[in-house]
């Protein structure tokens, strides 16, 4: 042992102080920043005995970050889903609105009911008519509120899809710099934390799981396998569809070439992007079908059959009509985008040259035809018709059972339970939201508990590091003077 | 070591803060309009029993409102048929003193004139431009005007059948030598069969055999079936009729009495038809009494319901506020306390 020994040492021990000083000091800058991880010196003993800073490592939880990167997939589907639906609820009018199809419907009922009882009345005959736009508007508007919304989800698609391959080349290049600094054994920490930023991102637009390779290699696959970067980054590619009708099938996404969103094990199955391929292509198809299904009710109910004494002629299109009359829809395909199509007929409105009274007394499809008439005098009191239309409101019919609401059911019933399977849908994607967003939120604190900074641990390291440092500059000038005193001896 | 970030710390509350806010928002609401703030949200598929409910009340209220303009119809109609009995029951009195009083047959013609304006008047009764006795071709009045000028499709026919059974008018002086008998069976056939339906329709009626139907509940209809072509409302135009035509004038006592007893035998079946008719309509208008009744009691019981699913307990949903703004403070006194919460405050520089 000697005194250069000694002064070696102490003047190590200022170094590391220094540099634990410097790592507390990058903490406390970082307190704020949510992404920031806190950082480690670790000190190392030097041949000598003294010390010198080993390398800076960072406080993390790999299996923290995983659940983390999950629960911030599920709370990003979710979300869209729940906002998304509950714009259409509000663009439908589903409950409070008077103006939904359903209680329109209702109204058309509630208005042939006023007409039939005094069929001679003119203004009642109007006020039906009145009634049947209002519903065929609304049929029209809802239909092209649930297209307009799946075009937006396919246009936020496109932008996810955009943002993943973004974040794919930010990824990329990060991974590339990590992995050279670390084979150097630079300080890589800043570059780690910016690279978990990254996933994070990537994370609320599509569901990830990372796997970490030696030297600090990382790669990426979706959560059904597919892989997003493995060396490479592998690209989302996906053609927007510009205008969507009820005939539209979007186009899937594709990850690294292979189809991914067409449900089956592969399938993107959180994040924004699947939440709006699941409206897209699972919700709002759904509730369009209602719509069309509604449509095709309203134009099949009524209807005007051949009423002469040997019929011969097919039913035709009444009061409401639609591109394809006088033909009646039939259930499936065949009422595809009926919603959109549906409107009252000329020859029933005033406003367009029409006749109310054709409602009362039949021939709506065409007057003309006096086999179609079933009240041929236009007798003022004859409420036959409208009657039996009245209860037809009523009476069960049949429906595609491909819109999910069974396959019979009243017109009335059915409209009914089209706003209760839209609000069913939006009640259980909120009610899943507030699950898994408190449980992201609790993931979150835990993640952020684990590898973030505390202000106050900090400032305490801090006052150990000055300790230190007086320490080792008090033993430096100790050995200082004892130096002095020998070369006093020695002159 | 466990330690808490900083972040955490302060975000966390954050978060409780935005919630809470939120909340108090919804719970503001609630107490304000005694309704859920977000009915689909609240409701889920239930919903679907809301809608329901919402749709069975307005049909229901239409119900009631079309039925009280039905009662008034049906009122009116009743009202009618019960004047029209009323002469008819006290024309027979003064037509049974006339019988034997041939000297009195100018006023009797002179009443059954009268009688037969207001049978008219009564039949074309309307309201609304509907005509109560018309069946379903309610646009247009039933009954002619008999007195018309120039002379009613239904005069004419009186006139001309009498000319065909005798060879001469009325009004002629000849018309004092017919017999008794002879006016009998003038009255019994071609005169009575101008009232028969097919006569009737052709010449007074253009009312339509097809009762008026209306809806008086959600699975109920009713006809109102008495319309101007009713047996009685035909028997006493006859009996009417044949009083103003052939009971003044040049026909001797036994031919006058000839024409009193067949007026009297018509007004007889008349008053029994209409009376038949009068208690068929006060069974409809009992039905659309009952039927709005049980209207009633409906719309009390749905609108409950309706209550239940929509609306908010006022009390649960202030006391709710009231919670809510209790925790927000805390959330806020919190904030404050832990901003205070730094070592950096405890060491000296």
């Amino acid at each position: 042992m000697s005194l250069t020994l000694g002064l070696d040492i102490a003047s190590s021990s200022l170094r590391a102080s220094a540099a634990n000083a410097a790592v507390a000091s990058r903490n406390v800058a970082n307190a704020g920043d949510p992404s920031a991880s806190r950082k480690i010196a670790s000190m190392a003993w030097t041949p000598g005995g003294g010390v010198r800073l080993a390398a800076v490592t960072r406080a993390a939880d790999a299996s923290l970050h995983e659940k983390l990167l999950s629960a911030t997939s599920s709370e990003a589907r979710l979300s869209v889903m729940s906002r998304a639906l509950e714009r259409l609820s509000e663009a439908t009018g589903a409950v409070d609105d008077e103006g939904s199809p359903a209680a329109l419907a209702g109204k058309l009922r509630d208005a042939l009911q006023t007409y039939a009882d005094a069929p001679g009345d003119a203004l009642r005959g109007q006020a039906v008519v009145t009634a049947a736009h209002d519903l065929a508007r609304s049929l029209n508007s809802a239909s092209a509120a649930t297209q307009t919304a799946r075009a937006e989800a396919d246009a936020k698609i496109a932008e996810g899809v955009a943002r993943v391959n973004e974040l794919l080349a930010d990824f990329a290049e990060l991974n590339a710099a990590i992995v050279t600094g670390s084979r150097a054994g630079r300080d890589m920490t800043a570059d780690m934390d910016r690279r978990d930023a990254v996933l994070k991102s990537m994370a609320e637009q599509i569901d990830i799981r990372t796997m970490t390779r030696a030297d600090g290699d990382m790669a990426i696959f979706t959560a059904g396998g597919l892989t997003l970067f493995a060396t490479t980054p592998r690209t989302l590619s996906f053609t927007p569809t510009p205008l969507f009708t009820a005939a539209t099938a979007g186009a899937p996404v594709y990850v690294d070439g292979v189809p991914a969103t067409q449900g089956g094990p592969l399938a993107i199955g959180g994040g924004a992007i699947a939440g709006h391929v699941e409206l897209r292509d699972a919700l709002a198809p759904v509730y369009q079908s209602q719509l069309d299904e509604m449509a095709r009710g309203l134009i099949a109910l009524f209807r005007e059959s051949d009423v002469s004494a040997t019929p011969s002629q097919p039913d035709a299109a009444g009061l409401f009509t639609y591109g394809g009359a006088p033909a009646i829809p039939t259930a499936g395909a065949a009422s595809l985008g009926l919603a959109a199509d549906i409107r009252v007929a000329d020859r029933a409105d005033p406003a367009r040259g029409g006749d109310p009274s054709r409602i009362r007394d039949g021939g709506v499809s065409n007057p003309g035809d006096p086999a179609f008439v079933a009240n041929p005098s236009g007798a003022a009191g004859y409420s036959t018709r409208l009657l039996a239309l009245i209860d037809g409101f009523e009476a069960p019919a049949a429906f595609d059972p491909a819109a999910q609401l069974g396959d019979t059911a009243s017109l009335l019933e059915f409209a009914a339970s089209s706003v209760g399977w839209f609000e069913g849908q939006r009640q259980t994607a909120e009610g899943n939201l507030e699950f898994v967003s408190a449980q992201a939120q609790r993931v979150g604190e835990a993640h952020a508990n684990a590898v973030g900074v505390n202000l106050d641990d900090e400032l305490a390291r801090l006052l150990e590091i000055e300790r230190a440092y007086q320490a080792s500059a008090k033993l430096l000038s100790s050995i200082d003077s004892m130096y002095g005193a020998l070369f006093q001896a020695i002159r | 070591m466990t330690a808490v970030s900083t972040t955490v710390l302060s975000s966390s509350l954050r978060a409780i803060v935005g919630q809470t806010q939120e909340r108090i928002l919804v719970a503001e609401k609630e107490v304000a309009s005694g309704r859920r703030a977000d009915l689909g949200l609240w409701l889920g598929g239930g919903v679907r029993e809301a809608v329901s409910l919402r749709r069975d009340l307005a049909e229901l209220n239409r119900l009631r409102d079309t039925n009280a303009a039905a009662t008034v119809r049906l009122e009116g109609t009743q009202a009618a048929l019960q004047a029209e009995l009323k002469t008819a029951q006290s024309f027979t009195e003064t037509l049974l003193t006339a019988r034997d009083n041939p000297q009195s047959r100018d006023l009797v013609a002179a009443m059954a004139r009268d009688h037969l304006a207001s049978l008219i008047a009564n039949a074309n009764t309307t309201s609304g431009g509907a005509y109560f006795f018309g069946g379903v071709n309610s646009g247009e009045a039933p009954l002619a005007d008999y007195f018309s000028d120039p002379a009613s499709a239904a005069r004419s026919s009186v006139e001309a059948a009498f000319l065909a059974e005798f060879g001469f008018s009325f009004a002629s002086a000849a018309a004092y030598d017919i017999p008794a008998p002879a006016m009998e069976t003038f009255l019994a056939g071609p005169f009575a069969a101008l009232f028969d339906a097919p006569g009737w329709s052709a010449d007074w009626s253009r009312a339509s055999d097809e009762p008026l139907r209306i809806r008086i509940s959600e699975s109920e209809t009713a006809e109102i079936g008495v319309t101007a072509n009713a047996d009685g409302f035909r028997k006493l135009a006859s009996a009417y009729a044949a009083l103003t035509e052939f009971g003044a004038g040049a026909v001797n006592d036994q031919a006058f009495r000839a024409v009193i007893d067949a007026a009297l035998s018509a007004i007889g079946e008349g008053v029994a038809d209409l009376s038949g008719a009068a208690a068929k309509l006060g069974a409809v208008e009992e039905r659309v009494s009952v039927s709005s009744e049980r209207l009633e009691r409906r719309i009390t019981l749905l609108s409950a319901r309706s209550d239940d699913l929509e609306g908010v307990d006022p009390y649960e949903a202030s006391t709710r506020l009231t919670a809510l703004q209790t925790q927000l403070e805390t959330a806020y006194a919190l904030t404050a306390r832990l901003q205070g919460l730094s070592l950096l405050n405890y060491l000296q520089p």
